[in-house]
């Protein structure tokens, strides 16, 4: 036994080195469907027209093709959701600690969009509206257990206070949805999936708020990238 | 009559429950505490019908109108939500409006002309209600 796991160590090194050398390689995206492992909770306009990102499994992405963001073009945030299924629902984990989940996902999207436009806090102003979710759904036909909350937020819970497993194992699990539309047309211009954020935690979710913190930013700082690139032609 | 008087006093004390000189002290104690459980299981009573009182179902639903279940549910739970605060307005209870929304949501999936995907949904919503 021991003497076949070493005579295949080898190979399987080398195919591993080489599926890193192809990923590190490419840049490109290609149009694929979602797979079935794939999310469609129903709260993107259309999954359709996402394309997975060959170098980072579980990523999918939609930018509109020709379509600037301007600076003065105020960007407002709609209502902040977390979703679960009804069999496995939210029932067991405090409003306030959704809350905080919610609060902290959005000052993370915020802090890096500020830079580059201008957020606006009431949506009826704005020309763009940026819904943003977190899912923990994998078909658009079964009931929802839905936490929804305004924006701007406040803080409630003190920091002392780390999170319980109920609301760390929905953060193991669950996915960020994103889509911006254009507010008066409804057209979407950007849209993503990301199930990279429950690689970094982990199945049984993030430690603390502080890594929840820290992964959220770090989703940001990725996804704010690649929408500046995209609506500015900037990076 | 007095050798006479004192067993029938005993009896009618034994048998009517009434205590003797000494017993009194006791006897109240015990009827202190009974009225004083007495008051703790209404009072207990009472919290616990306050408890289910204090909040109301809100429900609604929408017509198929959305492209997404987000907007879908999002509208819906609103909606709920106005509903279980207009009920609980209505019992004569004062709602507590929260800046989040937190409840269930059914949604049925149909198509548009052009075939692609329409959604309508069901919402129901729990309004703290005092």
């Amino acid at each position: 036994m021991t003497y076949e796991r070493s005579s295949r160590k080898p190979a399987r090194m080398g195919v591993l080195l080489i599926a890193a050398l192809l990923g590190g390689c490419s840049t490109t995206t290609v149009n694929a469907p979602p797979t079935t492992a794939m999310i469609r909770s129903g709260f993107l306009s259309d999954y359709s027209v996402l394309s997975a990102d060959t170098r980072n499994r579980g990523r999918l992405r939609y930018e509109a093709p020709n379509r600037r963001i301007a600076e003065s073009e105020g960007i407002a945030f709609d209502r902040i959701h977390i979703w679960r299924t009804r069999d496995d629902s939210l029932g067991n984990i405090e409003a306030l600690e959704l809350q905080r989940v919610a609060d902290d996902l959005y000052f993370a999207l915020r802090a890096q969009l500020e830079n580059d436009y201008a957020i606006v806090e009431e949506p009826n102003g704005a020309a763009l509206v940026i819904h943003l979710g977190l899912t923990d759904v994998r078909e658009s036909d079964v009931p929802l257990d839905v936490f929804a909350t305004s924006i701007p937020p406040v803080k409630l819970l003190s920091e002392d206070r780390e999170p319980t497993d109920a609301v760390r194992r929905l953060l193991g699990a669950a996915a960020i949805e994103m889509e911006i539309e254009d507010a008066k047309t409804g057209e979407v211009l950007f849209a993503a999936i990301d199930r990279r954020i429950s690689t970094d935690f982990g199945a049984t979710g993030p430690a603390s708020w502080a890594t929840m913190r820290e992964a959220f930013e770090f989703w940001a700082n990725r996804v704010a990238a690649r929408l500046t690139a995209s609506t500015k032609g900037k990076r | 009559m007095i050798a006479v008087a004192a067993p029938r006093t005993k009896w009618v004390a034994q048998h009517l429950h009434l205590a003797a000189p000494g017993d009194i002290v006791a006897a109240a104690m015990r009827r202190r505490l009974a009225a004083t459980i007495a008051t703790v299981v209404m009072l207990s009573s009472t919290a616990a019908w306050g408890a289910m009182a204090d909040s109301v179902s809100g429900n609604a639903e929408t017509d198929y109108e959305f492209r997404n279940r987000r907007d879908c549910c999002q509208v819906a739970l609103t909606a709920a939500q106005d509903d279980g605060l207009r009920k609980c307005s209505a019992r004569g209870g004062e709602p507590t409006v929260s800046r989040s929304v937190r409840g269930v949501c059914t949604s049925r999936i149909g198509r548009d002309g052009r075939g692609n995907p329409i959604y309508a949904c069901e919402s129901d919503v729990k309004v703290i209600c005092r």
